[in-house]
């Protein structure tokens, strides 16, 4: 495997001018990506989250040549972006989920043809990228529709595919599925994954929907104020912050309080759920505990969602 | 499923930026890429007929409303600054059809820089394999100002036959290097006046002040201006070299500010150097853009 994109020590500070008094103007500098590091080897589904200005953005257009880094290197795909903008945008695909490529009044098909000719991609291999991507995205009852008329699920299909058109190596996301109904969400994810398994194209995206990272990413990395704080597969980072489980319990007669280690968040008539520590108990402990009080019907447990996991490290308790 | 090549494998990647292709090659391809996002432009427009029709119309309106003004003053005063009222048509006419040609092909596009800016869009032609300027030239390119310059060809016209030239190859050639220059001289400082939307936003209305306003000065004798707004228009609103100057040699007439006759045979050149400086003021923005950002 080889390096798709090689980020070291990045970093990307801004001027904000800011007003002091009727005339006086000050300079406040924000430091929006703040020594950013990473690897992606080619054919890897990264995922990045993080909460809102946390510098996701900022990096990727960073990585693709729209910005200028303001310190540290980045290599994409053997080149550095500022530098070779121009043709390493022949080999990337860049989806900027808020905004759209695709001409707004024409035909979505004419966005496709349009691309071609920026690319400068043959006519027989453009053919052949269409059939595949017309199939891979469902757009053949898009292809005649002005874009305007498309509905945002429709749409956001057809600016994945126009960013395929000339079949770039590498693809950046950023944040496709935002504002999509569930339908609409699966269609992406499963037109992503079958993008990286038959072509390996590598994959980067940015979401605050963190089932597109469970159903997509094997690798998550999390950026908070500028920095990477995680990076690693998504199962993993599971195991390691959730602290707690939960014990849903059907008794004969509910608890006043809970045993030793389990703590009671909630009751409904004789179902009660006990919540532990899983580092310090296990759910076999925590059963007993409960069953010398009172008898145990059925059992399950729950374990914390992904998105209780990430709130934790956004609100620094993770 | 179809047969598909894997990444990277296709010819569009590497066979199509190839060190090899000289910069003719690059201009052509350029000029390929320009002609297919007018075309996209004019079929979009035309997706909305009656508004394409009444935009086209009342833009050649409105142009055609301005020489009113001229013609009026023309009434009552008889001449400006001892210019008839065919030489002032002429200066009209010709300053015009330089300025509207321009404002077709640079500025009604570039102007939109502003809100591509503004709404963070811009950044889709940092994305692709094209120069920016070209796909924002051609993407939006404004048809409609097309109606604009059409409108202002009989004025030029006319004004060139009821004047008394002496008409010779070198003339006619002379006239089309006006024509010309006077279009690079609008269209530098259509750039160069958009560029400052990537400083600071919400500037339009003082590019209008440059643009617009500059092509209505260009619309009088440079002689017949306030005295103190004269240098201007060789400096900072070079509108001067535009018809103004140039005019003297079709009029064959001694200069009355002195400005002697070379100068207005080489004023149809000043568009070169300053589209060399729309270009580097461009390329300047660009970089303020990408270290900056949206």
């Amino acid at each position: 495997m080889s390096a798709a994109i090689e980020v070291d020590e990045l970093t990307k500070s801004f001027v904000r001018r800011t007003r002091q008094g009727r005339w006086r103007r000050g300079r406040e500098t924000v430091q929006a990506v703040e020594g950013v590091s990473f690897t992606v080897q080619a054919g890897e589904m990264v995922g990045f989250i993080g909460p809102n200005g946390a510098g996701k953005s900022t990096t990727i257009k960073m990585l693709t040549g729209v910005l200028a880094p303001s310190s540290g290197s980045a290599r994409v795909l053997g080149k550095v972006p500022l530098d070779e903008r121009t043709r390493l945008a022949r080999q990337l695909g860049v989806v900027f989920g808020q905004r759209s490529q695709l001409w707004w009044d024409l035909p979505l098909a004419e966005s496709f043809t349009l691309l071609r000719h920026l690319y400068r991609v043959p006519i027989a291999e453009h053919r052949a990228t269409m059939t595949w991507l017309s199939d891979l995205f469902d757009l053949g009852p898009l292809l005649d529709a002005p874009v305007r008329s498309l509905s945002l699920g429709q749409r956001m299909r057809g600016e994945i595919a126009a960013a395929l058109a000339h079949r770039p190596e590498l693809l950046f996301l950023d944040e496709p599925t935002i504002g999509l109904d569930v339908v609409s969400k699966h269609a992406v994810r499963d037109a992503l994954t079958l993008l990286n398994e038959e072509r390996g194209t590598t994959v980067v995206l940015t979401t605050h929907d963190l089932a597109d990272i469970e159903h997509l990413c094997e690798r998550v990395v999390i950026i908070d104020h500028g920095r990477v704080i995680e990076d690693g597969p998504l199962v993993a980072l599971v195991d390691r912050l959730a602290g707690t489980r939960t014990l849903v319990v059907e008794l004969d007669h509910p608890l006043a309080a809970a045993p030793d280690g389990l703590r009671l968040t909630k009751s409904a008539g004789t179902r009660q759920w006990f919540e532990f520590d899983r580092t310090r108990t296990t759910a076999t402990e925590a059963l007993a505990a409960i069953s010398q009080r009172a008898e145990v019907r059925d059992i399950a447990t729950e374990e914390p969602g992904i998105e209780d996991i990430v709130r934790r490290i956004y609100t620094g308790e993770g | 499923m179809v047969e598909v090549p894997p990444a990277g494998s296709g010819t569009g990647n590497a066979a199509c930026f190839d060190a090899s292709v000289g910069l003719s090659g690059r201009l052509g391809r350029a000029a390929d890429a320009y002609r297919h996002l007018v075309g996209a432009r004019m079929r979009a427009d035309l997706s909305y007929r009656t508004s394409f029709i009444l935009r086209l119309a009342s833009g050649a309106a409105m142009v055609c409303a301005d020489y009113i003004a001229i013609w009026a003053l023309m009434a009552t005063a008889g001449s400006i600054a001892g210019w008839t009222i065919w030489q002032v048509t002429f200066l009209f006419g010709v300053s015009n059809v330089s300025f509207r040609l321009a404002d077709a092909f640079v500025g009604g596009s570039i102007e939109r820089v502003a809100q591509h800016v503004q709404a963070g869009t811009f950044d889709k032609f940092l994305t692709r394999p094209l120069s920016p300027l070209v796909q924002i030239l051609g993407e939006e390119f404004a048809v409609r100002r097309v109606g604009q310059f059409v409108a202002m060809v009989p004025f030029a016209a006319v004004a060139l036959v009821q004047l008394d030239i002496a008409w010779s190859p070198v003339t006619a050639a002379f006239v089309a290097a006006v024509v010309v220059g006077g279009a690079l001289v609008s269209a530098s400082i259509f750039v160069i006046t958009a560029c400052v939307a990537f400083w600071s936003p919400r500037t339009e209305e003082v590019a209008n002040a440059f643009t617009y306003g500059g092509s209505t000065i260009a619309e009088y004798p440079v002689h017949a201006l306030a005295s103190w707004m004269r240098p201007l228009t060789f400096t900072l609103v070079p509108v001067a070299y535009m018809v103004y100057l140039p005019a003297f040699v079709l009029f064959d007439a001694p200069n009355p500010m002195g400005i002697p006759r070379w100068a207005s045979y080489a004023a149809p050149a000043a568009g070169l150097p300053l589209c060399l400086l729309a270009a580097v003021v461009w390329r300047f923005a660009l970089r303020r853009y990408r270290s900056t950002g949206s």
